[in-house]
């Protein structure tokens, strides 16, 4: 390597960092995934959160409020909501609107959310970007319509702006929205079959929600990887299921 | 023409000039007005209506005096008050102030008649009865004016109605007729009530009147020599105007919720700008950028325009609080916790600014078994939600998403009463894997619902409702009503 492209590197490095605060992070509680992300999901920047399939929209809603509901434990003030609600976009039609009792269930306390429904993409990339620099919000979820998603400088402005307020942005975006490019981490999530809970009925019922989340890029350099993660309503946990088939390869040693 | 119902079948109340050239008159039977004229059209009349508007007139009428009351007590008396005591000289004279008001009055498109007199007895009478009323009566005091009234019939003396049939059937028409008698006399036979209206008609007593209750705002106006043509300008009177508001505030100890910017233009139209917050507060810089923020999104609306230029900027603050000064925190925590609601207020002000109220929202629970009718979404800057917290067991069996309005899907579901095991819905098929229901809510015959919780065989999960119980409807529907359940 030439000394001056050495030099060059050091010096844009130098800019890139001077003067930010180092990151940190917040555990979601899946000690896998946590590792992965270097921690958890990052406190002073965006965590993407995308379907891995269009039937999986609801499910990477459900995901993000599932994340963000350890958030609201474990930090205080409000969680603000900004939804892109401009004609021919927006959750509303597609899915539903977010309903009060659905997300206390989750653990998402119906006081401490703040909606905002933004007209326009426009008003909607300002409201996210403003939000972001506010300090002492629990945290942010951002959620993009099924099709415009943040251009390069924008999303580049949220993510300076989290960054200088340390605080926790959740891009919610829709499966064919552009990527949102600085963010520390981009999660897949794919729904998947709960483990169902016997009641003696034709239909058995519904255990825990589940999903197959798949990270497929992170800042800190982890490699892509899956995970199977399971939400508790009772205790408002993620975690990771212990199921057969995650079983260690070592065989049990019976007891005499 | 307005009709009500009444001793004796259906009279008329009110009618328009063309019914009074027809011949008719108030208090009519319906059955003989449709005898003289037969195409006529009537309405119900609407006391609690009527009685509203005349109060949003009295609110109306205050241009002329702050101390303003609609007539109360006796039916159909729809007269104003006004104590127009210091008032009228503004105006020009009190021939000046009556005219004035016949003039906006019909400018509305009511017909009116003004008269003013030393009491307010005495202005109804002459209102009411004398001919002059029409273009505004001035009453003279005194003597001059118990002749002016004693001219009048007896009905202008607010009695009810069987009172003035018992004088007019003593063949006592007039109030000077009935003035000529012996008041011991009268009040023997009528009730003191009479006597007392006599000498209220008469201007020899007074009368309270019950002014509207009007909370009179917080008010800053900043006439301005030269009219502002740019919105540069405009920002900076409004910020002015903003700060002489909050030192007002200040000296009441208030706090405003909501601030009104009127601009006043030079050709008499008035921009109203609304700028509301999610609490109290008097700070001048953040109510300057929260009616900036306004400003500049009617302007990128193109719905500000500034005409010829604004030659008065006008502030009020039409919601205030009482604001006790703060204590600050000493403990950090409790300190950071103050600034965090903080900085969350000021976002929240912001972002209503400059989307419009509507669009920043907290959610308030309803007390409603209609699932779609159980959340209500509460603009911030409008009020606090009462009740945020749903029920526990309630909102354990509820989705995370639901849609507006329940979409009709295809279902093949067990007979009678079993949860749905295939369906398709937006032409995608489903294959149901796991069922918790079914959860009834009654809305009604055959619009009771049935919801189950669902799982699809991928791990979709959706809120799905079957309307009509099976006993009551033969080809129940089935529905899908939220997703992420």
């Amino acid at each position: 390597m030439r000394p001056d492209l050495t030099a060059l590197r050091t010096q844009i490095r130098a800019i890139e960092t001077e003067g930010r605060p180092a990151l940190s992070c917040l555990p979601t509680g899946a000690d896998r995934l946590d590792a992965a992300l270097g921690g958890g999901l990052a406190l002073g920047g965006v965590t993407e959160v995308v379907p891995a399939a269009f039937m999986d929209e609801p499910a990477s809603l459900h995901f993000a409020f599932a994340c963000l509901a350890g958030a609201l434990q474990q930090r205080s003030g409000d969680l603000v909501v900004i939804e892109d609600a401009s004609r021919g976009q927006g959750w509303g039609p597609a899915w539903g609107q977010l309903y009060g009792p659905g997300l206390q269930k989750l653990g998402v306390s119906p006081s401490r959310i703040l909606l905002v429904r933004a007209p326009d993409v426009q008003g909607f990339h300002a409201c996210v970007e403003d939000a972001a620099r506010t300090f002492g919000l629990a945290g942010i979820l951002a959620v993009s319509g099924p099709k415009a998603g943040f251009s390069l400088a924008g999303a580049r402005r949220v993510q300076l702006a989290a960054e200088q307020a340390h605080s926790l942005v959740l891009a919610v975006q829709g499966l064919r929205t552009s990527a949102f490019a600085p963010a520390r981490a981009r999660l897949a999530i794919a729904s998947r079959p709960c483990r169902p809970v016997p009641l003696g009925t034709a239909l058995p019922g519904l255990g825990p929600p589940a999903w197959k989340l798949h990270l497929e890029r992170a800042r800190n350099g982890a490699r892509p990887q899956s995970f199977d993660l399971e939400y508790d309503d009772a205790t408002h946990s993620l975690y990771q299921p212990t199921t057969l088939a995650n079983r260690s390869s070592q065989p049990h040693r019976l007891s005499a | 023409m307005t009709v009500a119902r009444s001793a004796g079948g259906i009279r008329l109340i009110a009618l328009n000039r063309a019914a009074h050239e027809a011949g008719l008159s108030s208090g009519m039977m319906l059955a003989g007005a449709k005898a003289l004229v037969s195409d006529i059209c009537v309405a119900d009349s609407d006391p609690m209506g009527e009685s509203e508007d005349l109060i949003a007139l009295a609110r109306w009428a205050m241009r002329w005096s702050p101390y303003c009351a609609p007539a109360k007590g006796l039916e159909a008396t729809h007269a104003l008050f006004l104590d127009i005591t210091g008032c009228a000289h503004l105006f020009g004279g009190e021939a000046a102030i009556l005219a004035d008001m016949v003039i906006k009055m019909q400018a509305l498109g009511l017909t009116a008649r003004a008269a003013c007199a030393a009491t307010p007895g005495a202005a109804f009478a002459l209102a009411r009865f004398a001919p002059e009323a029409r273009h505004g009566l001035s009453a003279p005091d005194g003597a001059a004016l118990r002749a002016l009234v004693g001219a009048l019939p007896v009905e202008a003396l607010r009695l009810p109605s069987g009172t003035t049939t018992g004088l007019r059937a003593l063949g006592l028409k007039t109030i000077g007729q009935v003035a000529t008698q012996s008041s011991a006399a009268l009040a023997r036979r009528f009730g003191i009530d009479l006597v007392r209206a006599l000498d209220r008609a008469r201007g020899l007593e007074e009368e309270a009147i019950d002014p509207v209750a009007e909370i009179i705002p917080r008010r800053i106006r900043l006439r301005l020599a030269e009219p502002l043509m740019t919105r540069q300008g405009l920002e900076l009177a409004g910020a002015k105007a903003v700060g002489e508001m909050c030192t007002l505030l200040d000296s009441y100890n208030e706090g405003a919720r909501r601030l009104v910017l009127n601009l006043y233009r030079v050709d008499g139209v008035v921009l109203q700008l609304v700028g509301g917050s999610g609490r109290a507060h008097r700070d001048p810089a953040l109510w300057a950028k929260v009616l900036c923020e306004r400003i500049e999104a009617e302007a990128n609306g193109a719905g500000l325009d500034l005409g010829f230029g604004i030659d008065l900027v006008e502030i009020c603050a039409p919601m205030v609080e009482v604001l006790e000064g703060q204590v600050m925190d000493l403990d950090p925590v409790a300190a950071a916790a103050l600034a965090s609601a903080d900085a969350l207020h000021r976002l929240a002000d912001r972002l209503s600014a400059r989307l419009g109220a509507g669009r920043v929202t907290r959610m308030e629970a309803v007390a409603h078994w209609v699932p779609e009718r159980a959340v209500r979404h509460v603009a911030i800057a409008d009020r606090r939600p009462q009740m945020s917290h749903f029920p526990e067991a309630l909102a354990a069996r509820r989705p995370a998403l639901l849609l507006e309005r329940a979409e009709p899907i295809d279902a093949i579901a067990e007979v009678p009463d079993g949860p749905p095991r295939l369906f398709r819905w937006r032409a995608l098929a489903f294959k149901v894997a796991c069922a918790e229901g079914p959860e009834r809510i009654a809305c009604g015959e055959a619009h009771d619902r049935d919801y189950y919780r669902i799982e699809t065989s991928e791990g979709r999960r959706f809120w799905l409702y079957r309307q009509g119980l099976p006993g009551q409807v033969d080809h129940p529907k089935w529905y899908v009503h939220g997703s992420a359940a």
